[in-house]
């Protein structure tokens, strides 16, 4: 596998304290960051590029990173309007005629002059259902997040735009981390990234969407898009130039955007199942950093009215997963001391400086309290520590987080966290794993297959060489999860020895 | 294998004749091998469906040697004399070998791709396993066995016994009317001559043993007797809700309404234990509208059986309406007479095994509580396979299905061309009240709406398309067809200004789960324990039906503004839609 080295424009940035989470996995995930605000800010690099004719077919000169730069619109007007306009529906309410209601609002609106919106919706009444529409529909609306991180739903490229503090002035790494960005790259170094890029923008994102149509109506007439956005520079960093997880990533987004459903439907899947992928990339990632030759797993238990052996199993299954990472942290700071150069540092003639200053240049450490001090395996367990505190506060969160995010993961308080699929997984499953229909034991074997999920016995037996609990505990696991995808009208039976999982919205013809 | 079994302990038993119901597809099977170019045929189904017996009875037909047959050889051939073919017929796939499979498969596959012409082949087989061994199969071979074999799966799980594309006949015996076995078999036990034996027994005399109480019961046409008619009626349903009983099953059943005895121990009765029943008149032990669920058997053994799982699931006997519960608790002061023709009248299973746990509930009693609700709960069965036709008492009101009634009447009368408006009318309300989310009354046009954002939110109030529910020469339409199986509604969305067989859109098929749930969400009420499964299935649809119809009737986009259709109710329940223009910056 091709590794790239880091553009340094990421390993210098000052902000960045060390360079080793994103030298294991990318620069960059973080937890703060759901899977939703993912797909948000992919879609928002993947507009940007899509313009400049680029998308998903991005130009990477040998062995080097992709140098990319977008702009993000900041919608600044729109999103005022839906999110940070509190009294509309007090006016809405005590002023009697429909004039004196525009009139009070426009009054107390100054950042901007609305006046454009009476003409356009004549009824003060009718833009307060329109802007309820898009808060009800936004994106994570439960969230309590500031107004300048709300989102709308992304129905066409008026509704994406750049996660802002509170000023709105340049953007914010908080909610958008760069693991769009990730997503992006991953996507863009697949196989046939030019083809995904035109079914993204014939299905996603589309100019011609009616909501965002009206988004656009809620736009000042000489609204200009480009003087409003925010540039990045250059996008984040991803490690490897190829691998196998881009392909099947790639390979279900093709999968979902071929089905026959409306298009702001797919979005919920894509959020979810492109989040999964990244997530068995994180695990693979961490389990080859630690050189145990493993392969992720995610032992399902499907739920059930007493805890069952299962439930044992995917609480270890989870909380190694979890461990796995901060290994993977561990074992890429020891890496250090097998090179030459750390033999080099420790018999030079002043071996703390030498020390400190192969390790400072290696893992681009910025110490935050001043310069490393003591004799230098203090220096290197300095870094160890700080390497592992600085994982543990926001990468080491991301597993357990999205897991339980796109409805992978359950956690409850006094039993703790293990992997139980929600409904809305599932489907998701069935969407990208079935075309048309699918017997129900190969629909197991696939999921084992594509996605390192254990349900049944006989992927149980795969994963784990020999069985890891009682084998009723994975027959009655399978027989609930039948029944679950039954309730969801997934699975047909046909008779005792047969049944078939159906995906409602098969492959466009 | 248990036809085999059943052939000796019939002789051991002496049972002449033999029970036996006419082997559905026997007539067709007979016909295909006796004609000059037999077409191969797959026998599948549930274990006890009666595949192997009627390879049995084909092997006779053409003369096949009996003795042969019960030697137990997995495959037996001889040559039809019409044809001049060789006949191979496999009696149970899943009994081959795995180097008895891979030479099987070629010459099989060849026959039903064609290819082959001098053999021809009846082949029994579970579905699980022909679908399995087959797929390995064809999977090595890929190309047009491949295809063929993907021709064959759709052939299954799609229900069809034809397609041009193979010599094959595919039958699956599972989706055979179970109703109409159930009533075959029931009519030859119950009539059967060997009865006479009990001529001579001094039980019989004085109409006192259960079991000939229970065989009287069971004895009679549908049409005329309420047991027959129920039972006959919840076997159709549970095929429409997929719940498919094999013969076995059937049988077991039958047995089980006139022999179960709830006595610890023993859950048949014999004749003496039958004889010690009567002296005692321990009737509620014996109550044949108890035993159609199993109640003889234990939890555990019950739940080994198919055909008491099934017919759990109907829930009768714990669910209730005040009508049925008034009649039977104040029912001998409130409702005397009805209480009579109705309670009183049993004098084995009705008032005798009921009026003292009655009496002491009424007089305040409550140490026996469970005891007085378990024998409530055997009257409310009582009641539902006794309850004439023509009583003013719905029997469906005490199962979890009360629409199931509804649904009878629903499919008999859109076979018979008569007017439905009244039900389409309510399951188009539960329709539009599902799809948008709110108290729609309007049960004349379908509304499909949409919650925005993804699409899943459970209120919709952006209007996409309104179709009518009539029929119509330019419109597209929905209206309601009867399944194959003569009873599963099917709502079909059709567009007229296209020729025939591309006039559906879509369509969707309520099986009973998904009709009870309209009816209920018509009503307004609705149980969350099965409203689940059926929200995501009608979402489903609707979602699906959306992005079909929008190119057909998707409106011309006006560059200059957008116009929505905004859906609202008003107190009244009728849908309000208000079309919202908005115009358009040049932005």
């Amino acid at each position: 596998m091709i590794r790239i080295e880091p553009p340094t424009v990421h390993t210098q940035n000052t902000s960045l304290k060390l360079w080793a989470d994103e030298a294991i996995w990318g620069h960059r995930f973080h937890n703060d960051q759901t899977p939703w605000l993912v797909l948000l800010e992919f879609l928002a690099v993947f507009r940007s590029r899509n313009e400049a004719d680029f998308a998903l077919n991005e130009h990477r000169a040998n062995n080097e990173h992709e140098r990319i730069s977008y702009h993000i619109p900041r919608m600044r007007p729109l999103r005022e309007l839906v999110f940070n306009n509190p009294h509309i529906r007090h006016i809405e309410e005590n002023e009697k005629t429909d004039g004196d209601r525009w009139s009070a609002w426009l009054e107390q609106t100054n950042e901007y002059d609305f006046g454009y919106l009476q003409d356009r919706f004549r009824n003060f009444s009718r833009l307060i259902r329109v802007i309820e529409f898009f808060q009800s529909t936004a994106i994570e609306g439960h969230r309590q997040r500031r107004w300048t991180s709300r989102f709308l739903f992304p129905y066409g490229p008026h509704c994406i735009y750049a996660d802002l503090p509170g000023d709105m002035s340049s953007p914010d790494r908080r909610f958008f981390a760069r693991g769009g960005e990730l997503l992006y790259l991953m996507l863009a170094r697949s196989v046939n990234g030019r083809d995904l890029a035109q079914k993204i923008s014939s299905r996603l994102v589309r100019k011609d969407d009616q909501w965002d149509r009206v988004a656009r109506a809620l736009l000042p007439e000489d609204y200009r898009i480009e003087p409003d956005s925010v540039s990045i520079g250059s996008i984040g960093y991803l490690p490897f130039a190829k691998r196998q997880e881009y392909d099947d990533l790639a390979a279900d987004w093709h999968r979902l955007l071929d089905l026959k459903l409306p298009d702001a439907t797919l979005l919920d899947p894509l959020m979810r199942i492109s989040a999964l992928h990244m997530l068995l990339y994180m695990v693979r990632r961490a389990h080859e950093e630690v050189k145990d030759g493993a392969e992720p797993l995610l032992v399902l238990e499907i739920a059930a009215p007493r805890k069952t052996a299962l439930r044992e199993l995917s609480i270890d299954n989870i909380n190694g997963n979890r461990r796995l990472t901060q290994r993977a942290i561990k074992a890429y700071i020891d890496q250090a001391k097998n090179d030459e150069a750390w033999k080099e540092a420790l018999s030079a003639r002043a071996p703390v400086d030498a020390v400190r200053n192969y390790l400072l240049k290696r893992f681009s450490w910025k110490p935050e309290d001043g310069t490393p001090g003591g004799d230098p395996l203090t220096i290197f367990d300095d870094l160890q520590a700080y390497a592992e505190k600085r994982h543990s506060e926001h990468v080491a969160k991301v597993h357990t987080e999205w897991s339980r995010q796109i409805g992978l993961s359950v956690s409850r308080r006094g039993a703790g966290t293990w992997y139980a699929p929600n409904d809305a997984l599932l489907k998701a499953l069935v969407m990208t794993t079935v075309d048309g229909r699918e017997e129900y034991h190969r629909f197991l074997a696939r999921l084992y297959d594509r996605y390192r999920i254990v349900v049944g016995v006989q992927e149980a037996e795969y994963a784990f060489g020999s069985l890891p609990a009682d084998e009723k505990a994975f027959t009655q696991n399978t027989q609930r999860f039948e029944q679950r995808l039954r309730t969801l009208g997934l699975l047909r039976r046909l008779s005792d020895d047969c049944a078939y999982v159906e995906n409602p919205f098969r492959t466009r013809a | 294998m248990y036809d085999e079994l059943i052939q000796t302990e019939i002789e051991s038993y002496r049972i002449a004749p033999a029970i036996q119901i006419k082997p559905a597809r026997l007539a067709t099977l007979l016909e295909n091998f006796s004609g000059n170019d037999p077409v191969n045929t797959i026998l599948t189904g549930t274990a006890g469906d009666g595949k192997t017996y009627h390879c049995r009875r084909v092997w006779e037909s053409f003369g096949g040697d009996p003795s042969i047959w019960q030697h137990g050889e997995k495959v037996s051939e001889l040559v039809l004399s019409a044809s001049g073919k060789r006949l191979v017929i496999i009696k149970d796939l899943s009994e081959l070998s795995a180097a008895d499979k891979s030479s099987l498969f070629p010459r099989l596959a060849a026959a039903v791709a064609g290819d082959q012409s001098d053999q021809v082949y009846l082949v029994a087989a579970n579905d699980g396993q022909l679908v399995a061994s087959w797929r390995d199969w064809a999977e090595s071979k890929g190309g047009s066995q491949f295809d063929n074999f993907r021709i064959l799966e759709e052939m299954l799980v799609e229900e069809r016994s034809e397609d041009k594309r193979l010599r094959l006949r595919l039958y699956n015996l599972s989706r055979l009317d179970a109703a109409a076995h159930f009533d075959a078999l029931i009519d030859q036990v119950v009539e059967h001559p060997q009865w006479k034996a009990c001529g001579n027994c001094p039980s019989a005399d004085d109409n006192a043993c259960p079991i000939l109480l229970n065989r009287e019961r069971l004895r009679g046409e549908p049409a005329t007797n309420p047991f027959r008619r129920r039972l006959s009626a919840l076997l159709r349903l549970a095929g429409a809700n997929r719940m498919h009983l094999p013969i076995r099953d059937l049988l077991l059943l039958g047995v089980n309404i006139i022999l179960g005895d709830q006595q610890p121990g023993q859950p048949l009765l014999t004749c003496k234990t039958a004889k010690n029943r009567a002296e005692s008149k321990s009737y509620k032990l014996t109550n044949p509208y108890a035993n159609v669920f199993g109640a003889n058997l234990s939890e555990k053994d019950r739940q080994k059986y198919q055909a008491f799982t099934v017919l759990d699931t109907f829930g009768i006997g714990r669910e209730t309406d005040n009508r049925f519960d008034n009649l039977l608790i104040y029912g001998p002061y409130n409702e005397e007479e009805h209480y009579k023709a109705l309670v009183e009248a049993d004098s084995y299973y009705g008032a005798p095994a009921y009026r003292s746990y009655l009496r002491d509930y009424l007089e305040g009693e409550r140490t026996a509580t469970k005891e007085f609700l378990d024998a409530l709960e055997r009257q409310r069965r009582r009641l539902f396979f006794s309850l004439p036709a023509d009583s003013d008492l719905d029997p469906w009101r005490l199962s979890v299905y009360r629409a199931a009634g509804v649904l009878l009447d629903f499919a008999d009368k859109v076979r018979a061309g008569n007017d439905v408006s009244v039900v389409t009318e309510q399951l188009i309300r539960g329709l539009n009240r599902t799809f948008c989310g709110m108290m729609i009354d309007d049960g004349g046009q379908l509304y499909l709406a949409s919650s925005g954002g993804d699409g899943r939110g459970r209120i919709a109030t952006v209007l996409n398309h309104k179709l009518r529910t009539t029929t119509h020469r330019r419109d597209i339409y929905v209206e309601f067809e009867i399944a194959e199986d003569g009873l599963t509604p099917c709502l079909v969305v059709l567009d007229p200004a296209v020729p025939p067989e591309e006039s559906r859109i879509d369509s969707l098929e309520l099986q009973l789960t998904h009709f009870e749930y309209l009816m209920r969400v018509a009503s307004g009420s609705l149980p969350a324990s099965f409203s689940r499964q059926c929200y995501e299935d009608f979402l489903d649809f609707k979602l699906r039906l959306i992005e079909r119809l929008e190119p057909l009737i998707g409106s011309e986009g006006d560059e200059r503004e957008v116009s929505l259709q905004a859906i609202t109710v008003d107190e009244d329940g009728q849908p309000k839609v208000e079309e919202i223009r908005i115009r358009l910056g040049a932005a």
